[in-house]
């Protein structure tokens, strides 16, 4: 199993066909976090070590402290996370890695609960295909 | 695996300062930014203008001119009537390109002029990778394709010429014959296989070609063995004295360099142009004044050259697109001619990245 190593300053959102939301940060948040609802309907980190921590809502494709707007990437939306997915296929699955806890770590291999972020897709603006992910349909 | 070549995406405001300088006495040069812009569009105003015709035509027919000679008669004698016949038909694509540019509200509201002159430039140095790309594999392709015209249907996109479609053309001396554009040798550039005789003759046949000069754009590989030519004279050098008994060029070149980047000199009496942008070992023989390809672009102004397109999906992501349509399709057949050397055999292969019509 591999997680994906994504440089903050890299994730972007490239195309969102809902308006991206914006929520108040739960916890400390980096941009390219995969990102749940805490209680209070502050983003907080996912986990994938338990199902209670795999509700997924997206991706965060700003960070900030306690408190802070962040936006996050929702279903069907398309996220940069820079070369994090150079060693992944496209088409590969990604998802909610067990690593750490709650820190919204991606992974290659499924977490102890199986949730997936989204797959990897191309993009043509070079003429070898660079790597995006589009993220899953979600309950939210 | 390979790293992503770009970055895409709506530009934050981190993303847009985190690149400029905000430390007292550490400036910021932009000079590349200024010298790549000016580079590339000398090199595509030039390519074009060599290289292709602009048209909106989809498709053209070259009528033949024919051939034979007077039948003899004597005092009584009557000619037979006779026709004119033969033509070939060629047909050009379009394809789109484009690239886009994202800003939030406030990263769009706290940009600078250099922002924006940066993303300009991206923008202009993409689209003349793509005309490029697309031109050169218009001529490097020798095999005829399908292009499916949304309107016209199904149109054949033709190569220089080749003698396998059986189509014949008229050399001087009024003989038709079909003709070979694309060759191949196994021997590196030397005295005894020198391409350049051999692109020369070829094109300097036919009554549209005859009174120009031949030019042979060549890679950066082939500058070495091409210059090591006896019958090689380097362009004048006026920071060199000519020794005693020694050829040099009444003329500098400068006009036929084109897209190219350095006139080298004149060979077999082809004037040869580096051009850096050329895939190795493939010489790319044109015809001055003679445009082999034929652009074609959308009738419609609008979407004619490279344009502009500004988009907002919800008033807070802001998009500047720019896009281009237009395709390149070998117009004057017989108006250019590759020549690969040191090949492993003398059979010509398309070079890699140049297969039309191109996926990006």
């Amino acid at each position: 199993m591999t997680d994906l190593s994504i440089t903050a300053s890299a994730v972007a959102l490239v195309e969102s066909p809902r308006q991206p939301r914006t929520f108040p940060a739960g916890v400390a948040i980096t941009a390219g976090m995969v990102v749940r609802l805490n209680s209070s309907g502050a983003v907080v980190g996912a986990d994938g070590g338990a199902a209670g921590t795999t509700d997924i809502i997206g991706v965060a494709v700003t960070g900030g402290a306690i408190g802070q707007g962040i936006t996050v990437a929702q279903a069907d939306a398309i996220i940069d996370v820079g070369n994090a997915l150079s060693a992944l296929a496209i088409g590969a699955l990604v998802y909610v890695s067990d690593t750490g806890t709650n820190v919204g770590v991606m992974g290659d291999v499924a977490g102890t609960s199986s949730r997936t972020v989204g797959r990897v897709i191309p993009a043509f603006g070079a003429t070898t295909a660079d790597k995006l992910i589009r993220i899953a349909a979600l309950d939210y | 695996m390979a790293n992503n070549t770009l970055a895409y995406g709506f530009a934050s405001l981190s993303q847009m300062l985190g690149e400029r300088v905000t430390t007292q006495n550490t400036g910021l040069v932009r000079d590349a930014i200024a010298a790549s812009a000016a580079e590339y569009s000398r090199m595509i105003g030039e390519a074009v203008s060599a290289l292709a015709d602009r048209t909106t035509l989809a498709k053209e027919r070259y009528q033949l001119p024919g051939s034979g000679t007077l039948q003899p008669i004597d005092e009584f004698g009557i000619p037979l009537p006779v026709r004119p016949a033969g033509y070939y038909d060629v047909a050009y694509p379009i394809f789109g390109g484009g690239t886009a540019f994202g800003r939030n509200r406030v990263t769009s509201a706290l940009e600078t002029v250099a922002d924006m002159n940066r993303d300009q430039v991206l923008a202009e140095q993409q689209d003349a990778d793509w005309m490029v790309r697309h031109m050169l594999a218009a001529l490097f392709d020798n095999v005829a394709w399908t292009y499916s015209d949304p309107l016209l249907g199904n149109l054949t996109v033709q190569p220089l010429a080749i003698t396998s479609d059986g189509v014949q053309y008229v050399a001087t001396g009024g003989v038709a014959a079909t003709a070979q554009h694309y060759l191949a040798q196994t021997a590196a550039i030397a005295d005894a296989t020198n391409p350049y005789t051999t692109g020369y003759n070829l094109l300097s046949k036919y009554p549209s070609n005859v009174g120009r000069d031949i030019v042979a754009f060549i890679p950066t590989n082939l500058v070495a063995t091409t210059e090591a030519l006896t019958e090689f004279v380097e362009v004048l050098d006026p920071d060199i004295r000519v020794g005693a008994n020694t050829a040099v060029l009444q003329a500098s070149g400068e006009g036929l360099k084109a897209m190219g980047d350095m006139v080298r000199g004149k060979v077999s009496k082809v004037w040869v142009v580096e051009w850096k942008r050329l895939p190795d070992n493939n010489i790319l023989f044109v015809v001055d004044g003679r445009p082999p390809l034929a652009m074609r672009q959308y009738d419609a102004a609008q979407l004619q050259g490279f344009f502009p397109e500004f988009h907002s999906p919800d008033g807070a992501r802001i998009e500047r697109r720019y896009l281009r349509y237009a395709g390149f399709g070998v117009r004057d057949r017989v108006a250019a001619a590759i020549i690969q050397v040191s090949g492993s055999d003398t059979t010509y292969d398309i070079p890699t990245g140049y297969d039309a019509p191109l996926p990006v």
